[in-house]
């Protein structure tokens, strides 16, 4: 049997050429410092997109997305599917955790200033894939098609018509209507499943190879100390760890899983008014919030425009940070590193002042 | 009497196939009650849907997984650690540092 196992191994090897990734990942160091915690993130990023891409197969083998199955199909997963409920709640409760970890991860690499020279490429489509991700989630909300999602995703397709020119365009592509409708749905459908995960997968292969390619950063403060940083081996040693990480992580996914199971709310009714007490997801109430506050009108501009730009800007200037903040040591740098802890603090707070 | 990782490992696999027996035969239930298959509604609900176990069979039967899935968890968390110091060890008299093959 060990034989035959290790046979198969050679005959791989030959075709493939394994031996060689073996070694890369084995020769491949990994820096051990006070900041080392951030290096798990990534990798747990990829253990709830590969839960989601399961539970996604599975929940899409009885998901129907027409305006008449949507909400009904959703509803005997959960009631008539054996175990369907759970596999809702995994993929639902997967998608929170990976959205969490998404955003730990960008503000780990943003404070510890990791997408330094030469890794400018890996932070940006390391934003690429932060883009996605939300993407993903606001798409996926508007598919149980119940009265808050509908109601969410009218405000949130609404959005970008307050952009000047391309705005209304935008906001009819989204919708494909001048209205939330069927079509919207059959829309997010498509984008959710189809166009989505392809964006996803091209821009994580670039993503991933970058990473191998330039190796772990270090944070800027421990290059700075000049020291020489110990290191371990990506492969076994780095590789265990991460299995100790991944193992708690879905276990904790499991449990809330279970435990806190996301219900469904009753078909949407295009005909109805909003309910009250509409809110998008999580990750998205502080942006929700910021809209809210911004006055109707700032001097003879529309206060929505202003607000929607002002994030198109804040997208811009998060995109090209590793091109603005070119010399991380000087006075310039430590602003921009205030500038994170500020984005964090601002989001927290804005995201539970949204929710009182 | 200590267990090599092996059959730890292989203690959990056969547990794990006892414990899955639980839901088998829910499963097979449940598909038997279903047949034929029903209609698909073409009106969604028309109220709030909390999901929950469907009886108490599969309460139990989820409630035992999980606590499976923990405990098998520790376990392998446990071995994970033995691998991680042995790996370490290996790695500090330098059998396996970077740059060599």
């Amino acid at each position: 049997m060990k034989n035959w196992g290790k046979e198969l191994v050679a005959w791989l090897d030959d075709r493939f050429g394994l031996s060689v990734i073996a070694q890369f990942l084995k020769d491949k160091p990994v820096p051990q410092h006070k900041h080392s915690v951030w290096y798990y993130t990534g990798s747990a990023i990829l253990v709830f997109f590969v839960i989601q891409v399961v539970t996604g197969f599975m929940l899409i083998l009885y998901y129907k997305p027409t305006l008449e199955e949507a909400n009904a199909s959703v509803a005997r997963i959960m009631t008539e599917v054996p175990l369907g409920w759970i596999i809702r709640s995994v993929h639902s409760w997967s998608a929170t955790f990976m959205i969490a970890f998404v955003f730990i991860h960008l503000f780990s690499i943003w404070l510890t200033k990791s997408y330094r020279k030469p890794r400018e490429i890996t932070w940006m489509s390391g934003v690429f894939l932060f883009a996605c991700s939300l993407f993903f989630g606001f798409t996926g909300y508007l598919l149980p098609w119940d009265d808050l999602s509908l109601a969410a995703t009218k405000v949130g397709t609404d959005i970008p018509r307050s952009i000047p020119v391309v705005g209304a365009w935008v906001t009819q592509l989204l919708r494909g209507g001048e209205d939330v409708t069927g079509d919207t749905l059959t829309r997010f459908f498509g984008i959710h499943v189809c166009i989505l995960p392809i964006f996803l997968f091209l821009l994580l292969a670039v993503h991933v190879y970058l990473i191998q390619k330039k190796g772990m950063s270090l944070p800027l403060e421990t290059e700075m100390n000049g020291k020489n940083v110990p290191t371990i081996p990506f492969w076994p040693n780095f590789v265990y760890r991460e299995m100790i990480v991944w193992l708690v992580l879905v276990g904790v996914l499991f449990s809330v899983a279970v435990l806190l199971p996301p219900s469904l709310d009753k078909q949407a009714d295009l005909m109805a008014g909003a309910p009250e007490g509409v809110k998008p997801e999580w990750y998205f109430l502080f942006l929700f919030q910021t809209l809210k506050i911004v006055p109707a009108r700032i001097l003879f501009v529309n206060g929505d425009t202003v607000a929607v730009l002002l994030m198109l800007l804040a997208g811009l200037l998060i995109f090209f940070l590793p091109v603005i903040d070119n010399k991380p040591t000087e006075r310039k740098g430590k602003i921009i590193t205030i500038l994170g802890y500020v984005l964090v603090i601002y989001a927290l707070i804005f995201s539970v002042w949204s929710l009182l | 009497m200590k267990m090599s990782c092996r059959e730890v490992f292989l203690l959990i696999l056969a547990v794990s196939i006892c414990s899955s027996s639980l839901f088998y035969p829910t499963l097979l239930a449940q598909q038997s009650e279903r047949s034929p298959a029903p209609q698909i509604e073409t009106e969604g609900t028309q109220e709030v849907i909390e999901p929950a176990p469907k009886d108490i069979k599969e309460a139990v039967g989820i409630y035992v997984f999980l606590g499976w899935i923990w405990i098998s968890i520790f376990v392998l968390v446990y071995i994970l650690r033995q691998k991680i110091k042995e790996a370490d060890r290996i790695y500090r008299l330098r059998f396996f540092s970077p740059g060599k093959s």
